[in-house]
């Protein structure tokens, strides 16, 4: 359940005479997104044929914040799992639960999007277990169809279901991967981190701080993306800049901000801190 | 990896590496090593700098200008110029460095002292800070012609700094300022001696009437080299255990040669316990491994008294035998339980010749740090049910391919293995795709559902029987393509900062990683195991 700020819009909705059971899942404001290339096209070329998409990039470097946008450009009720290991079947399209009657079945999150139309995001995907995906396979190809083999019921997509996965292939260990029956089934939009001075203004709208100083905070972030794989998994993502630009907005010092989002944030090595403060204070002295 | 090779890394984007070394007065940098002097690199702020400046000769300068035709004084004063032009250029991308290099210079001498060392000292703070303030006549010059020359052809232009430096030498020259080329130390206790920048021509030691500045061979001369010496065992006197054939890849053909390489088991030569006790090394951390809670639904416990779920099946049994008006089975939770290891991973490790290397930082070879991780990945392991073994491999042409168990899987060291693994001895080359098919091979028996090689290397692979250097990394790829086909997996750890290339090719990517210090060897080990134990 979403917080209260939504409860207003369901009202609205109501009233105007529909039951939209997705409408905690409607995105109301524009989430602010700066394309780096044509992905918004590409997205939206996709969706036409509501072809499976794979999102993959580094963490932080703004695949959920794209979704986001993209949902509610295309004006579609966005449905949200992060995936994670211990993660079920059913947590994906449901299961029966007590009540005073007995039992009752209630859809899953991707049950709902498949019922009624909406875009199902599942966040870094490769978390869930290989045998949990697999129950996506009827629905990404050319059947369209979600069995639900503990109701004895089969859904059938709505026309405006589509399915997104994201994944990070940087980080996760080899063993960590999709099965290539699985990605066989999606098309695939790369994401990196956004050039310098899109990556400044960027960071510069998100926070509110002026322009050079981002552009600064973008320095460091490349500096550390150079130490990846020799000691860090990842370097700073710009989700990362955008917090420590929070701070610095909010009046904490540069450096204080930055060791605190950034320098520890990343790492626990002590050498590799004295390297990142370093990069902080190659910036900011 | 220390923080100032990091430091180095991140600012340059390139592979460098930081050492200390205390012979010189200043520090000495190549096209990718700086080494500290020890007074420098003791100072926290100090060799901060000292990095930076390092920093900005690499993204700036051009190294090994040769220096035929000038006088000594000249190189000394094209290099300080040099030096100030390319820390501007290093300040407009991280303008915070300039604090690090103000706290760094040489002391302000006195105003009288008009020796050259006074005079270029002056000239360094006056350049670096606009806001210094020098009443000499020629420091005031310099900064004159130096703004002028960034204003009007802009800091990139090395040509036009350096004319501005022949003027500058040309007028200490006509002031009778007198200089002493071996006694000359750079003042800047930061900078390095400029060595990187000029080529001194084909001659061991500079001509006399150039500046005694050392040579980057230096360097090289102290990077370590193996003094020890193994007088090496002739074959003979090891056990031979088993000989296997596999076919081995040809890439020209594009096809397999069958049965080309033969794999020798053998027991390392038995030299008995006393080596066991080997004291002499620094006694390791033990490696804890820090396994994440591996749950999984397969050891879903049902028909529980308590736990974090309703058994959705007992529970609807429960409600049924209340409307039959029975007696209800009351254990009607779950709880997941923790699944027993079932990963078998086999650690095949590099015994070539180059194993023997001495690691930079560290008073041990390679193949000593190699078998104290061995051994310590050993007893670490067994409590969780993960198993490892730890094999060795060394190749002298393709009749030869040497091939030793150190550690099987499921064996306690003890101190016999100990002594065992202390005999081993690294020789001969590197031929990892029949070492490689060879692990496979005995992975293969494996039933359990997880089945790795890692392989431990510290080069390239090579053969003295084999010329083109594609052609055993060709192998090697097709090798753990074939062992990913019977569901084993591999990844490697490089000890060697050029891995970057074949190791991808060899293993693809994310399947590897490069290790540019051994020492820190055992740590990495144990994540990568830890992490392809994970699943």
């Amino acid at each position: 359940m979403r917080a209260a700020d939504s409860t207003a819009s369901r009202e609205l909705v109501n009233h105007a005479g529909h039951n939209d059971p997705l409408v905690d899942y409607r995105i109301g404001v524009e989430p602010f997104y700066r394309a780096a290339g044509n992905e918004v096209a590409m997205y939206e070329s996709a969706y036409v044929h509501r072809m499976p998409l794979i999102l993959k990039g580094p963490t932080g470097c703004g695949k959920t914040r794209f979704v986001e946008h993209m949902a509610w450009k295309l004006g579609r009720p966005l449905v949200t799992l992060a995936c994670n290991e211990d993660m079920t079947a059913s947590d994906l399209i449901g299961r029966f639960l007590l009540d005073a009657q007995g039992t009752a079945w209630h859809d899953g999150p991707l049950t709902l999007a498949v019922r009624h139309g909406g875009i199902c995001y599942l966040d870094e995907v490769v978390e869930a277990r290989q045998d949990t995906t697999v129950v996506i396979h009827p629905l990404t190809d050319a059947r369209r169809i979600l069995p639900l083999d503990k109701k004895g019921e089969v859904v059938h997509a709505h026309p405006d279901f589509q399915l997104v996965v994201s994944y990070n292939p940087g980080y996760q260990s080899s063993a960590k991967d999709m099965k290539p029956s699985t990605r066989q089934r999606f098309a695939a939009l790369e994401f990196d981190y956004p050039n310098r001075d899109l990556e400044a203004e960027i960071v510069a709208h998100e926070t509110g701080i002026d322009l050079a100083l981002a552009a600064q905070l973008v320095a460091i972030a490349h500096c550390s993306r150079a130490l990846k794989r020799r000691g860090l998994d990842e370097g700073a993502s710009t989700r990362m800049l955008i917090y420590a630009g929070i701070l610095i907005r909010d009046g904490v010092s540069p450096r204080e901000s930055c060791a605190m989002t950034l320098t520890h944030a990343l790492t626990d090595d002590p050498d590799m801190a004295v390297a990142l403060q370093g990069f902080v204070e190659a910036q900011f002295g | 990896m220390n923080a100032l090779s990091l430091l180095a890394i991140g600012l340059t984007g390139n592979d460098i590496e930081v050492q200390t070394d205390g012979a010189q007065p200043r520090s000495v940098l190549t096209v990718d090593h700086l080494l500290l002097p020890v007074a420098v690199a003791e100072q926290r702020r100090l060799s901060l700098a000292s990095v930076a400046h390092a920093v900005a000769h690499w993204r700036h300068s051009v190294p090994g200008r040769p220096v035929r035709g000038l006088k000594p004084m000249g190189v000394a004063i094209i290099s300080a110029i040099e030096d100030a032009r390319v820390e501007q250029l290093l300040l407009r991308d991280f303008p915070g460095l300039r604090n690090w290099f103000l706290d760094s210079l040489a002391p302000r001498p006195a105003s009288d002292d008009l020796s050259f060392v006074a005079l270029v000292t002056r000239m360094d703070r006056v350049l670096l800070d606009p806001n210094q303030q020098d009443d000499n006549h020629w420091v005031n010059k310099a900064r004159r012609l130096f703004d002028e020359t960034m204003a009007r052809a802009g800091l990139v232009d090395y040509r036009a700094f350096r004319a501005i430096a022949a003027i500058l030498a040309n007028d200490l020259g006509q002031m009778r300022v007198s200089f002493d080329p071996q006694q000359h130390v750079v003042p800047a206790p930061y900078r390095d001696d400029n060595s990187y920048l000029w080529d001194f021509g084909e001659s061991e030691h500079p001509p006399d009437d150039s500046v005694s500045l050392q040579q980057g061979a230096v360097l090289r001369s102290l990077l370590p080299v193996d003094a020890r010496d193994n007088a090496p065992l002739s074959g003979a006197d090891e056990p031979e255990l088993g000989r296997f054939s596999y076919p081995e890849w040809d890439y020209r053909l594009d096809r397999l040669k069958p049965d080309w390489c033969t794999v020798i088991e053998k027991l390392p030569a038995w030299q008995g316990l006393a080596r066991a006790s080997d004291t002499s090394r620094p006694p390791a951390a033990p490696l804890i491994f820090k396994r994440a809670n591996r749950l999984t639904r397969t050891r879903r416990l049902r028909h529980q008294w308590e736990g974090d779920n309703i058994d959705l099946n007992a529970a609807i049994e429960v409600q049924i035998d209340r409307r039959m008006n029975l007696q209800p089975e009351p254990r009607m939770f779950m709880r997941t339980g923790t699944e027993l290891g079932v990963s078998s991973i086999l650690v095949l490790v590099d015994l070539s010749e180059s194993a023997n290397d001495r690691a930079a930082s560290s008073s041990m070879s390679l193949l000593d740090i190699e078998k104290q991780a061995a051994l310590l990945l050993a007893g670490a392991a067994r409590r969780d049910g993960d198993r490892f073994a730890v094999h060795g491999f060394s190749s002298n042409t393709r009749a030869e391919v040497y091939y030793t168990r150190l550690i099987e899987f499921g064996e306690m060291p003890t101190l016999e293995t100990q002594a065992l693994v202390a005999a081993v001895q690294a020789r001969y080359s590197t031929r990892i795709g029949a070492a490689l098919r060879h692990a496979t091979a005995q992975l293969r028996r494996d039933p359990v559902a997880l089945r790795a090689v890692l392989l431990v290397t510290d080069g390239a692979p090579s053969d003295i029987d084999v010329h083109d250097p594609r052609y055993l990394i060709e192998d090697a790829r097709a090798a753990v393509l074939e062992a990913r086909q019977a569901g084993v997996r591999s990844y490697c750890i490089a000890v060697d900062a050029g891995a970057d290339a074949y190791a991808r090719r060899i293993f693809g990517w994310r399947n590897y990683c490069v290790s540019t210090d051994p020492t820190g060897l055992p740590a990495q080990l144990q994540r990568v195991c830890a992490r392809l134990a994970l699943n």
